[in-house]
């Protein structure tokens, strides 16, 4: 996630992760909901943000907010139309089954067309939007 | 919906203070440990007294980070 979104040092990973548990142990010793996922991002983004010169890729970052706002009323329907054709009998729930193992063996093969293994994790990403460049110094 | 906002402000002003300590006080204990020598002997391997109060300065501080580490977990951890 850090490369992606802003070049992170071995100081912003601390600052990063340091933030993130207090938020996480913190709301959860209160009995507050939340989502690690969204607590690191934003973490990094911050990190990213508090170093001088900070350069964080808001396209990436759009993106990751965007996909956070479809997810939940897509899951939300995906769940609502399972229910309901397994709810009108035994064929439903089949049906529904046989779905969701064609749909994970559809995703699997999607996902072997460009493999990633250790040779190219770490490769810059293609067509990305050029960062805007924050001049923290004062 | 009844948000509560006291109980966000708190985790809020908590949170930052908190993170805000530990890496303070973990850089000051890099630093007091640079200052001391960072365990790279010296010549002349004549300790002054800085290098004494540097390194008790360090171990203080990773003492601290440690610490609230240990209150952390011991948060998570049931019973």
């Amino acid at each position: 996630m850090g490369k992606g979104l802003t070049d992170i040092q071995p100081p912003q990973g601390f600052a990063a992760e340091t933030s993130a548990t207090a938020v996480i142990l913190a709301s959860s010793h209160l009995g507050f909901p939340l989502s690690t996922t969204q607590v690191c991002t934003g973490s990094i983004l911050g990190a990213g943000l508090g170093r001088r010169l900070a350069q964080v890729r808001w396209g990436i970052a759009g993106r990751i907010a965007v996909s956070w706002l479809l997810t939940l009323p897509a899951a939300a329907a995906v769940g609502g139309v399972a229910a309901w054709v397994a709810g009108q009998g035994n064929a439903g729930v089949v049906l529904v089954a046989g779905v969701a193992v064609a749909a994970a063996v559809g995703f699997y093969a999607l996902s072997r067309r460009r493999p990633v293994n250790p040779d190219n994790v770490n490769e810059p990403r293609v067509a990305e939007p050029a960062g805007r460049t924050l001049d923290t110094t004062v | 919906m009844g948000t509560t906002w006291g109980t966000i402000g708190g985790v809020f002003g908590v949170s930052l203070g908190v993170t805000v300590l530990v890496v303070v006080m973990f850089s000051l204990g890099v630093a007091a440990w640079a200052r001391a020598g960072g365990g790279i002997p010296r010549h002349g391997a004549r300790r002054g007294r800085l290098d004494t109060v540097a390194t008790a300065a360090a171990v203080v501080c990773f003492a601290a980070c440690l610490a609230i580490a240990a209150y952390g977990i011991d948060l998570i951890v049931p019973g």
